[in-house]
């Protein structure tokens, strides 16, 4: 078998309250390389179509991948998927860093498959192999930092690594993540709904087994070159480690793509006061660092006066500051770590949370919601108060907006009536992150094919389109938007399935995890194989998307894009000329240009034959 | 002169890269749990690597004769031969910086190799002990003035029992 893996994956029926182990087949490991492959490949061939997110019948993956765990720069990193019940995507996949995902592999396996619903809340509890599902009943109800605490009190070990659920899980807020050591989300597309709808509490590891890999010193050669190659990068040597993430809020306002006001512009002069220079000089303490991470760029801050004092954590991120600053008109850093703080703490994922919030705010000025609607709160951009109560409610299902938002935009949009779910910025009901398409068009292309909904981690165009990363492309024009895209999207399935962090990517190419993978599990691949077994694992995921209905004409971005013109900054006038961005874009994947879906040509030459019979049968 | 391995516990922010060179270092195989340098993280925001000072406390507690200091490094080394893992060490260790190794039975120590200090924070260095003792100083005081300070602001106390 291939070294870098545990070799096994646990299969967890809820319903019956029984496991059993599955070795991975060796042809899983050469195709699809772990994680997104693995999750793709299992979410195919054992997820019906049409099955209700929420019911038993759906799936709930953990996976790790060959280099999760080993040397490999920013290893410490694990993912969740299922069908989402919060977009209409299908497709639901979340990542986090933090420090569940090695254990895990150390304690024996490289992923978990949750099928069916418990009876009663449980806990899955892995001992260096040996596994056991817990009650749970005295920690639900619990919020993500009790759990922590208590379950560590329990098995009496303060080394143990857990990944957890809030009340916002439990209570199925669609826009519930999952948490991992207080800080670490696996935030997008309401999979902590998921795991609430299967009565799991937590997932508890420790682990002593040994990750071998096929040649360790080359291996160690291999993973110090690319510690060297992370330092000398200006983004991961130094932009990220020095101000975080949020290093972004002042480099997107200039280029004009920070959206602020639920979208409706670009730019706003107080954003520095989100900045992450603002936030090294004021509410720092100190840097953190996921497991293993040779980037280093969690922040960990506290609040020491004013309304919010005494808040104190890690983060928050530049999606975060973004979502609860500009995006709510908010700008000021105590207010959004309070927020940041309370989606931790009962969590909830502070981009879906803060664009609806920002949502919610732009149909209260818009007079679409009164302030009966709000239970009182008035809800204008700029209110920080209304925003940190309002991330509360949402989290506990608390009064009339409160669980009409928890049950996402697409069923609340349905409720409000009155045009409001065109006002809101997301993909297939994925709500949109902290880039403003209008100014950066291949990040608009990426948006809009992303697998998963409207979504910044597919293809990071802003890498090319800002960054100059791995070359400079003009924000403003759709020359070469197509191949950028294709590239970061099968580049990014392989790291995801690697899976190591996606920062890497500023630093890394994919002849250095061709490299790694060599020296790893004795694969010989090249870079451009490498990039091949993205673009597999990239349209396998587009296949599950596809035999439910996802098509073409989901593809598209909200109408403010494509038709009204920016208002301010460097795309000022400009709209997203979306479809031939499009048309090219999927004659570059070898996907029908009028339906959107992966042509049989392109899936057998992908060695998909299952998926290019079924290919066949779809319009 | 002699040299030792210090921290900055201060620039530490917890990741375990350490822990990973360590265990290739010791076995060529990454795990953590085999290392002989430890980052504890503790919550609110506290990361510390724990690993030996070799002060040699060890050496007489062993009823094996196993431990001994290099006379011209003063590194206190693990003889694997005379080693039966029998852990007497490992109550003689204030640090909690020995441990018996599960796989081979036999106790391991920093016998400073030096593979730890790729560490991305430069948090570990190798310094003459002429130096380590300010060092070690800033630490302690750290561990007194500091660690308090952030553990009152746990939000989170379990209960008394």
């Amino acid at each position: 078998m291939p070294k870098g893996y545990a070799g096994k994956i646990l299969w967890v029926d809820l319903t019956a309250g029984s496991w059993r182990e599955e070795q991975i087949p060796e042809g899983w490991m050469r195709n699809y390389i772990g994680g997104n492959g693995f999750a793709a490949r299992i979410l195919y061939d054992n997820l019906k179509p049409g099955v209700d997110p929420l019911s038993p019948e759906n799936l709930l993956i953990f996976m790790t991948g060959p280099l999760t765990g080993t040397l490999f720069p920013c290893s410490g990193r694990w993912a969740a998927y299922g069908k989402s019940p919060l977009t209409t995507a299908v497709w639901g996949e979340a990542h986090s860093g933090g420090y569940w995902g090695p254990e895990l592999k150390y304690a024996g396996f490289d992923g978990i498959v949750f099928t069916g619903r418990a009876e009663k809340p449980v806990y899955l509890w892995i001992d260096d192999g040996k596994v056991e599902l817990r009650d749970a009943g005295h920690i639900w109800g619990k919020d993500c930092f009790e759990t922590e605490a208590i379950l560590k009190e329990e098995i009496g070990d303060e080394t143990i690594r857990s990944v957890y659920i809030g009340p916002a899980g439990e209570k199925m807020v669609l826009q519930a993540c999952i948490m991992d050591s207080l800080y670490r989300a696996a935030g997008r597309c309401g999979l902590g709904a998921v795991m609430g709808s299967k009565n799991l509490k937590a997932i508890a590891c420790r682990g002593g087994k040994d990750i071998t890999v096929e040649n360790p010193d080359e291996f160690y050669r291999v993973a110090l070159e690319l510690h060297d190659k992370i330092k000398e990068s200006p983004v991961t040597g130094n932009a990220l480690p020095t101000y975080g993430t949020n290093v972004l809020t002042n480099i997107t306002n200039e280029a004009g793509i920070l959206p602020t006001f639920n979208f409706q512009q670009g730019w706003h002069p107080e954003a520095v006061n989100n900045s992450g220079e603002t936030m090294r000089d004021t509410i720092l303490v100190k840097n953190r660092a996921c497991r293993f991470c040779a980037i280093r760029c969690a922040r960990f801050c506290y609040i020491p006066s004013g309304p919010y004092a005494g808040t104190i954590g890690e983060g928050p991120e530049y999606e975060t500051v973004w979502a609860f600053g500009s995006q709510c008109g908010v700008f000021r850093l105590d207010a959004i770590h309070a927020a940041n703080t309370i989606c931790n703490k009962y969590g909830i994922d502070t981009i879906e949370v803060g664009n609806t919030i920002g949502w919610a705010m732009e149909l209260y000025e818009k007079g679409i919601l009164t302030k009966e609607d709000t239970d009182g709160l008035e809800l204008n951009f700029g209110n920080h108060e209304a925003m940190v109560e309002l991330t509360r409610r949402i989290a506990l299902k608390e009064g009339k907006l409160g669980a009409l938002l928890a049950e996402g935009a697409r069923r609340a949009s349905e409720k409000i009536g009155k045009g409001s779910g065109r006002l809101f910025m997301g993909v297939k009901w994925l709500g949109l992150p902290a880039y403003e398409p209008r100014g950066v068009w291949g990040h608009a292309l990426g948006y809009a094919t992303s697998v998963r909904g409207g979504c910044h981690l597919r293809a990071y165009m802003i890498a090319a389109e800002i960054l100059g990363i791995p070359k400079k492309l003009d924000p403003l024009s759709t020359s070469e938007k197509a191949q950028m895209v294709k590239f970061f999207q099968d580049y990014f399935a392989v790291i995801d399935s690697a899976l190591v962090c996606k920062f890497v990517s500023f630093a890394l190419t994919p002849d250095d995890f061709a490299s790694a993978f060599k020296a790893a599990m004795g694969f010989e691949f090249t870079g451009d194989e490498v990039l091949k077994i993205g673009d597999r694992i990239y349209t396998l995921e587009r296949m599950i998307q596809c035999r439910e209905g996802i098509r073409r004409k989901d593809d598209t971005l909200p109408e403010r894009f494509l038709k009204t013109p920016a208002p301010v900054g460097p795309a000022q006038g400009k709209v997203v000329p979306l479809e031939e961005m499009l048309d090219e874009y999927y004659r570059v994947r070898g996907w029908d240009v009028q339906s959107g879906v992966p042509t049989p040509e392109k899936l057998r030459e992908l060695g998909l034959e299952k998926e290019a019979e079924l290919a066949s049968t779809l319009k | 002169m002699a040299k030792v391995l210090v921290a900055d516990n201060e620039l530490c922010t917890g990741c375990g890269i350490c822990e990973l060179l360590c265990s290739y270092a010791k076995f060529k195989v990454f795990n953590p749990r085999r290392a002989a340098i430890h980052v504890v993280k503790l919550e609110p925001g506290m990361d510390a690597p724990i690993f030996c000072t070799q002060c040699g406390l060890c050496i007489p507690a062993c009823p094996e004769g196993a431990l001994s200091r290099n006379p011209q490094t003063q590194v206190v080394v693990v003889d694997k031969e005379k080693c039966t893992g029998c852990g007497v060490c490992v109550l003689a260790c204030p640090y909690g910086a020995v441990h018996v190794d599960p796989v081979t039975n036999k106790a391991v120590k920093c016998e400073l190799c030096g593979y730890c200090l790729k560490c991305p924070q430069s948090a570990l260095k190798v310094v003459d002990v002429e130096e380590a003792v300010d060092w070690r100083r800033r630490n302690f005081a750290r561990a007194y003035t500091t660690a308090p300070q952030m553990f009152r602001k746990l939000w989170y106390k379990p209960p008394l029992k």
